[in-house]
């Protein structure tokens, strides 16, 4: 064995250093920058005092965004840490007493909860092969239920000792100790990054198949990466108790957004193998010391979302700019374009290979099966079983679920008018569905729906203001709007190359500050009268909404299954770069989803409109992860390229129908998102892939 | 030749900095003025932006800053934190650093602000709560959730004769004000035997959030089973659904007690008045005070102006409007809100509109406060 030469890592030259921890440098400049302009701007000095406050306020971000740099490296995403925050810290104040013996023992219970949460999650990624964001946002759903069910509302108490071990002074005027805290927890992920299991970490993140093939156990570090993760959610929920010194059931989940914030300005790539926690916790106070910034130059409070999307782009342009970007890549190609323009050397100057359009001239007849037999059914039903099987989860759970409402509640649930109310509610998932939908399957992400939605219905009212005329422009207008988003989205995921989870988070933003500033945070007007009687009117006993969700399923199942654009979304989703060498325009591809993505919403907010005669700007907050709950369980894999939009239609209907069930039972209604997520997670349980 | 280059490219950026430093520093000075002209800092720190009632919050703050007798002598800032508590924290510890002489705070959760609360009182800061948090040295103004609740509830029990089924419509899971709220219904549905809950919505205190609750309610129920609503927001919602589903104007509109929403309001006056949205129902509004988020500010200002006898928690309940004392307003001024209108024509204000701006203790806002943060005689 010894004789065997290790092969040593060359010695880099500091260029190549540079280069290599960019991304970590982007994050420290970030905050060095931020920190001198303060100090800069502040009337005094930066006392000791700041700095112990901002130390042990950024603890728990810190901490919980260090668990998602460790799911990031790994490929992951996790939905679930903001909850789980809230978990340790709902049972720390519930049950730690003054006691030392208890203090010690809940901080190691808070880790210990952690880890557990993790490691179901690991367990479900790593060996049931699901998908990180279908297995976190379900566990997200049961454990935000299970909080309300455990607390409430907010109280409890923490011990003054465990308050102060972690946002006390280690040295009186000297040194915080919550720094020391985090500089402990730096230290050990220093110790893990250096270990084989931080190598084995890195190397799934970068490519799963070279690191299996290279005697890396691919599950075992996913399922330990998990643990880890939530190793440290629970670290972060300890520190948060501490630091609160009581407990809120609520707390965690408005941090969700600025853990991934933090996690993606400190330069951790999402998708996985670059990265690391040092850059997380730079970000941390990053974020934290913006509000103390906003503070001095005292802008309007609407545009506070704006500034906040703002500064996440930049940072993640500022993190990958440099040769390798798609813009670069886009800006060469068109170059080499224009000079082609210039010496007539263009394929179009040359009067190239044109393809065959239209129906394809051949003369074949479609064989009669040989190998199966039996009624034409069955025979159907076998052919098309890949297809079949997606849906089959939403629809049967559907049925189950339509039956427990009858038995449960009764009433008037068989009836045309409980058909009506499941299609009329169900719309908006639909809808929203389609979009999403689309987005997934080509392996991303769009968080802009809920303040797309908003905001288009929110112009829709003012235009319109309870008239039809204004409607027929309006209307149209609105949809152009949120075509005009999907584009942005769009073309900040292919042309800039970001990821689509960050531009889409960053146009939610913005889409919010443009809804506060267009309203001045008091929206007026009312749904014109046709979009209203398109909810209240019954035709054949069906509202025209039920019938037009009817045609827009038809529409929908046609644009993904039964066109051009539908079969490169597909191919997209399966491998971008088979798509690329089969001569699909892959960029163009993207960039349509977004727009439908955007049309879907800015429809959605007309049609929300219409169902509420005026509308809100927090009216599309509940759509969002419903919609993606919807998406996933109609059988759509959330790495893209499998779905079937009947599957997600039904998946629309299941959770509406859940809904009713909830709201007419005497269910608590904790049990609701605790029901949504067994339920995503049982439906995509069925789904899974055979293990190949 | 790169050394150069870097070397100047180090020159310009230091430049940079120190201009932006500059820049900035010219901005803070501004903000320093506080002590030197005798002016007080006053902070205004909201959680949430992004719905009417918070910015309706936020623009009486605005204009009772504007209020004569605090016009010349104090300097109101506001800012927003957004969802995020540990932001607020961070934002209001900003705040006192940025030498605050009072934060009024709108606080997103009542507990884990205590720590910054308590930093600020130890240097000389007054904070003051709307709606609760738990640290003492903090002066807050609060509604009793429970007593209101049951209150509300008794007062639909009552129209129902005593007997009948009742719907809760609730407010955001895990926020005490709510839950508060719920336990007064649950408390004043256990005193009659005969009332049977039909259904708890979580109604998010949002109108559109209430109408999808209800509409999923409505879908294994009709409005024949339902005698009484007692609703934290969404009796306009509920009772606008009335109408559109054709359940009135053959059955009257089911009672409901709720929120101060202005087309809530308007659904009391009766369908003869010719008032847009009037359907004549018997209904019941008290605000949740919208009012006391201006009544805060002043509590702040009692404190710096040296009064020792503010007591550190102020109840406050709101005023009641029923069918029996609904009246309309002429212009909203603040005048005629205090001779007894409760009520703002239609069309003027979106029907979710939160009407109770104007209070006895806070007399000098009128409808200009809550939508231009203006006050009445301002130009």
């Amino acid at each position: 064995m010894s004789d065997v030469p290790l092969s040593r890592m060359p010695r880099l030259s500091w260029q190549q250093g540079l280069a290599r921890n960019r991304r970590l440098l982007v994050a420290v400049t970030a905050f060095i920058g931020i920190f001198v302009c303060l100090d800069v701007i502040s009337p005094g000095p930066i006392s000791y005092f700041e700095i112990n406050f901002l130390s042990s306020n950024t603890g728990p971000l810190a901490f919980a965004a260090m668990g998602q740099t460790v799911v990031f490296l790994i490929g992951g995403f996790d939905l679930s840490c903001g909850a789980v925050l809230s978990l340790v810290n709902v049972i720390m104040a519930l049950h730690t007493t003054d006691s030392l013996w208890s203090q010690v023992l809940m901080c190691f219970a808070g880790l210990g909860i952690g880890a557990s949460v993790g490691a179901i999650n690991g367990f479900f990624i790593a060996y049931m092969r699901l998908q990180p964001v279908v297995v976190t946002l379900a566990v997200m759903f049961i454990i935000l239920g299970l909080n309300l069910l455990l607390m409430p509302d907010p109280g409890g108490y923490i011990p003054y000792g465990l308050s102060m071990v972690f946002t006390g002074d280690l040295i009186p005027d000297g040194f915080p100790a919550a720094l020391l805290v985090i500089l402990l927890a730096l230290g050990l992920w220093a110790l893990i990054k250096r270990s084989r299991f931080g190598t084995a970490l890195y190397a799934v993140g970068s490519n799963e198949d070279a690191a299996f093939a290279n005697g890396i156990n691919v599950a075992r570090t996913k399922f330990l990466g998990y643990t880890l993760a939530g190793t440290f959610y629970g670290a972060g929920g300890v520190f948060l108790s501490a630091q609160t010194s009581s407990g809120d059931p609520l707390v965690g989940s408005g941090m969700l957004l600025l853990i991934f914030a933090a996690t993606i300005l400190g330069g951790t790539r999402i998708g996985g193998g670059e990265g690391g926690c040092l850059g997380t916790v730079f970000a941390a106070f990053t974020l934290m010391l913006i509000s103390n910034v906003l503070i001095v130059l005292n802008w309007s409070p609407h545009v506070m979302p704006i500034t906040e999307a703002v500064i996440l782009l930049l940072a993640v342009i500022g993190a990958s700019i440099g040769r390798d970007t798609s813009l670069a890549e886009y800006w060469r190609v068109t170059g080499l374009k224009l000079s082609g323009l210039r010496h007539r050397s263009l394929p179009s100057f040359h009067g190239g290979a044109r393809a065959n359009t239209g129906k394809l001239a051949t003369s074949w007849t479609p064989r009669a099966s040989d190998e199966l037999s039996g009624p034409q059914l069955w025979q159907w039903t076998t052919k098309n079983w890949d297809v079949l099987r997606l849906m089959v989860p939403a629809w049967t759970l559907l049925v189950v679920v339509y039956i427990l409402v009858v038995a449960v509640i009764g009433g008037e649930s068989v009836s045309v008018h409980y058909l009506n109310s499941l299609l009329t509610l169900g719309l908006f998932l639909a809808v929203l569905g389609l979009g999403q939908g689309a987005v997934v399957l080509t392996g991303g992400l769009d968080l802009s729906v809920p303040h797309t939605l908003a905001f288009t219905g929110v112009v829709l009212a003012a235009l319109c203001n309870g008239m039809d005329g204004p409607a027929y422009w309006a209307v149209p207008l609105v949809l152009a709007i949120g075509i005009g988003v999907g584009l942005f989205n769009g073309i900040g995921v292919v042309l800039f190359g970001m990821p689509a989870i960050v531009v889409t988070l960053a146009t939610n933003g913005i889409m919010q500050g443009a809804g506060l500033l267009f309203t001045g945070g008091i929206p007026t007007g009312r749904s014109p009268p046709a979009l209203v009687w398109f909810f209240t009117e019954r035709l054949a006993g069906l509202a025209p909404a039920a019938w037009f969700l009817i045609g827009f399923a038809g529409v929908a199942y046609v644009v993904l299954h039964r066109t051009t654009f539908g079969r490169r979304v597909f191919a997209v989703g399966n491998s971008a770069r088979v798509a690329r060498l089969s001569g699909v325009r892959v960029d163009w591809t993207v960039l349509g989803v977004y727009v439908l993505s955007g049309f879907c919403s800015a429809l959605a907010g007309v049609l929300m409109t219409g169902f509420s005669t005026v509308s809100f700007l927090n009216m599309g907050q509940r759509f969002l992860l419903p919609a993606i709950a919807v998406v996933l369980v109609g059988g759509t894999l959330a790495i893209g390229g499998r779905g079937h939009y009947l599957g997600i239609f039904g998946g629309a209907l299941l959770l509406t129908a859940v809904g009713t069930l909830v709201s007419g039972s005497e269910l608590h209604f904790a049990w609701r998102d605790i029901i949504f997520g067994i339920v995503v997670l049982g439906a995509v349980l069925t789904l899974r892939e055979r293990a190949t | 030749m790169r050394i150069r280059a870097t070397k100047r490219l180090a020159r310009w950026a230091i430049a940079a900095g120190a201009g932006i430093a500059l820049a900035a520093s010219v901005t803070a000075d501004k903000a320093e003025a506080k002590t030197e002209d005798g002016k007080f800092l006053v902070y205004y720190s909201m959680s949430y932006v992004g719905n009417a009632w918070q910015t309706e919050a936020k623009n009486t703050v605005i204009a009772m800053a504007k209020a004569p007798q605090y016009r010349d002598r104090v300097e109101l800032r506001v800012q927003a934190s957004g969802p995020d508590a540990q932001k607020q924290i961070q934002q209001m510890n900003a705040m006192i650093a940025a030498g605050a002489d009072a934060i009024v705070a709108f606080p997103i959760s009542p507990t884990a602000l205590n720590k910054v609360i308590r930093n600020a009182c130890n240097k000389g800061v007054v904070v003051a709560v709307i709606n609760g948090v738990t640290e003492p040295c903090a002066y807050v103004v609060k509604i009793d959730g429970v007593a209101l609740g049951d209150y509300r509830t008794q007062y639909v029990i009552d129209q129902m004769g005593g007997k009948g089924n009742i719907v809760a419509i609730t407010g955001v899971p895990g926020v005490s004000y709510g839950e508060d709220h719920h336990k007064g219904f649950k408390q004043a549905v256990e005193r009659h035997p005969d009332v049977n809950v039909l259904a708890e919505l979580v109604g998010m205190w949002s109108h559109s959030e209430a109408r999808l609750k209800m509409r999923e309610l409505l879908a294994t129920k009709s409005w024949a089973d339902i005698d009484g609503i007692v609703a934290q927001t969404g009796c306009y919602t509920v009772s606008q659904m009335q109408v559109e589903d054709g359940w009135w104007p053959d059955n009257p509109i089911i009672p409901c007690a709720g929120e101060s929403a202005n087309g809530n309001r308007l659904q009391m006056l009766p369908v003869d008045s010719g008032i847009e949205g009037a359907l004549g129902k018997t209904g019941q509004s008290i605000g949740s005070g919208l009012w006391a988020v201006s009544y805060t500010f002043k509590t702040a200002m009692e404190v710096l102006d040296g009064n020792e006898d503010v007591p550190h928690l102020r109840w406050y309940t709101g005023v009641e409007v029923t069918q029996d004392n609904v009246k309309l307003c002429e212009n909203g001024t603040a005048e005629e809100f205090a001779a007894g209108c409760n009520t703002i024509k239609p069309g003027i204000v979106p029907p979710d509109y939160a009407i109770d701006f104007w209070s006895p203790q806070v007399p000098e806002l009128g409808f200009r406060a809550a939508t231009e943060g203006m006050l009445d005689d301002e130009t």
